[in-house]
């Protein structure tokens, strides 16, 4: 008996602290957590991560409205709405800036179709995905490193403008520019006349402007500390930050609303234009308007087959025999709110939802090839999203 | 949809992709040899490039073929190629949709392209990907293949790749849906675009059929 124990050679089974383990085989420790009935970040599986907002905070009209604070810091900057998001331990910072563009493709019909048609878009149910637009997105994954954009960065962009422009949340009779005029008075005095000032009438009727003018919107969000999928936590500060946008009101100088100028080309042909001088107020400013009801929320689900090898309770059962090989069927689970290297790299099925308050649909996004995306899991992750989008609209001011 | 099989002479397969409002050209090359920073020690590496059919690629493309990335990597037996690459290039000839507002009728027909030249390479795969669009009016009609004047009269878009397995539908590969819709409404796109995803196959088939006679 004593030989024999000297002969055999005693294997020392390896061990791994759980987060080393977490990072040389990701895969069996989400299983592993997974079969205990918790996630690594230590989440149930339907659990989402709190989200906190701070809306308009960088935006330079923040300290206007505020009347208690008499500095006016801030107000030297360009952003017209923003959000910090805060979701985990991920910041997302969207700023909204903005331009002006010349409207040159308008028809006269369109010209004359505006002025009714205006509260009617708002207010219809079918109308065309032409009136509407998107803002453009860029979107930066700080990575503590400088370089070109990652292709995450560009298709999280470039959905993020898609389902916006399809969302149909912002009409582009919203971001029609309706310049005032500056005049100046008998006794010296400066004063702005705006269309919808009062007294504008006259004012207004007496210049006649030709040209049509249309604000556009860039958003700059920043995610800082990247810890899984971005489109969810970008939508959300988007749609907070766009909630929050005054457009500045624009105006002409008196002087330049008939100006003419000529304007010769090879000598002899002289054509003339138009040119204005359009500028924007720095302190007045009017809210956006947006298609309210089709604010919408973006929630993201995993979905992921349970290994029954990695299950604990089967491991434990094994010392025994083999009596834990059952052929069971495959369980597959879904855990809200992918987050962490683990449950990123090993999901590979997943549905991206973003859905309004009314649980109408803006966007669904289905990427299959792991566990199989049952009906009965679709209508769960839906539900979820129903859910989550009350609870994130809650939080809109 | 009509397919022409080894529409390339230079690559290993190809396939030029018709239906009646987009046309895409595929290329297939592989299993080669990769660059040294394409290579998986385990797997067959993909390298992916979609082009418009105007201008230079901009980041709509890239996501275009991010969407076919997923669909075609879930369907590559990339376990039988390990270190080596293939290489798929698609050149979109007639997008058929207003490109600034869509991409759902390119992203089908990528799809499906991309899956014919494929097989026509050779190129193993554990099974079949079939894309189909779906347009959804605002009357509650579901029209699969629309045309560009149904894609912009319509409420909401999708657009769904089936896996092939045993010559029928077996699952969802991916689902891109924009507009406004309902639950119900993902239920019955669902519907139609599993008819049209069987006759797609049938019509596959049918074209394979005929290239392997020939050869």
């Amino acid at each position: 008996m004593s030989t024999e124990e000297e002969a055999t050679v005693e294997v020392h089974p390896v061990s791994f602290p759980p987060e080393i383990l977490a990072r040389i085989s990701p895969e069996l420790s989400l299983q592993r957590h997974l079969s205990l009935g918790f996630r690594p970040s230590l989440r149930g599986f339907e659990e989402f991560r709190d989200v906190s907002v701070d809306v308009g905070t960088l935006s330079r009209y923040h300290q206007l409205q505020d009347p208690s604070s008499t500095k006016e810091v801030g107000t030297d900057n360009h952003v017209l709405g923003s959000c910090v998001l805060r979701e985990g331990d991920v910041y997302v910072v969207t700023k909204i800036t903005g331009g002006i563009i010349e409207d040159v493709t308008m028809s006269n019909e369109d010209i004359d179709e505006e002025e009714d048609a205006e509260l009617l878009e708002l207010t219809e149910d079918h109308s065309d995905i032409t009136k509407y637009t998107s803002v453009y997105p860029v979107v930066e994954v700080e990575r503590g490193r400088m370089g070109a954009c990652t292709d995450e960065e560009m298709i999280t962009s470039q959905k993020l403008f898609d389902t916006l422009q399809h969302a149909k949340i912002l009409p582009k009779s919203s971001l029609k520019v309706k310049p005032g005029v500056r005049i100046t008075n008998d006794d010296g005095t400066v004063e702005i006349i705006y269309p919808d000032s009062a007294n504008s009438d006259e004012v207004m009727s007496s210049f006649k402007i030709n040209k049509k003018w249309s604000y556009v919107l860039y958003a700059r969000i920043e995610v800082f500390g990247r810890t899984g999928p971005v489109f969810d936590l970008c939508w959300n500060s988007l749609m907070y930050a766009l909630k929050s946008v005054q457009l500045p009101k624009a105006f002409i100088d008196e002087r330049a609303t008939d100006l003419k100028m000529t304007v010769r080309t090879r000598g002899r042909n002289a054509i003339i234009r138009e040119t204005y001088n359009l500028l924007c107020d720095p302190n007045d400013s009017t809210p956006i308007r947006l298609a309210e009801k089709n604010i919408s929320f973006a929630s993201t689900y995993g979905l992921i087959d349970l290994d029954p090898e990695a299950d604990i309770a089967n491991l434990e059962e094994d010392a025994d025999g083999d009596e834990a090989m059952v052929d069971e069927e495959v369980k597959t689970v879904l855990l809200a709110d992918i987050e962490g290297e683990a449950e990123e790299s090993s999901i590979k099925s997943n549905i991206t939802i973003v859905s309004n308050a009314d649980g109408r649909f803006k966007r669904l996004s289905i990427v299959g090839g792991g566990a199989k995306i049952t009906p009965a899991l679709l209508a769960k992750s839906i539900a979820l999203s129903k859910q989550r989008t009350a609870d994130l609209a809650g939080k809109l001011i | 949809m009509n397919a022409e099989i080894s529409y390339l002479d230079n690559v290993d397969g190809s396939c030029l992709y018709n239906t009646p409002h987009t046309r895409v050209v595929a290329s297939a090359t592989g299993p080669v040899e990769p660059k040294a920073r394409q290579e998986l020690p385990t797997q067959l590496a993909l390298e992916l490039s979609v082009r418009p059919a105007a201008g230079v690629a901009t980041t709509r493309e890239v996501r275009i073929q991010d969407s076919v990335r997923a669909v075609i990597t879930s369907i590559l037996a990339a376990y039988k190629y390990p270190r080596q690459l293939c290489q798929l290039t698609l050149q979109v000839l007639q997008a058929g949709e207003s490109e600034e507002l869509f991409h759902c009728l390119e992203l089908a027909a990528c799809v499906n392209s991309a899956v014919f030249a494929l097989v026509d390479a050779g190129v193993a795969l554990t099974a079949l990907a079939l894309a189909t669009t779906v347009a959804l009016a605002h009357d509650g009609t579901a029209t699969a293949e629309p045309s560009r004047q149904q894609l912009m009269d319509a409420r909401s878009v999708h657009t769904v790749v089936f896996r092939i397995v045993d010559g029928k539908p077996e699952d969802i590969l991916s689902m891109d849906s924009h507009g406004d819709f309902s639950e119900a409404d993902i239920l019955k796109v669902l519907d139609v675009a599993e008819t049209s995803a069987k006759q797609l196959n049938a019509q596959f088939r049918e074209t394979v059929l005929a290239r392997v006679n020939i050869v």
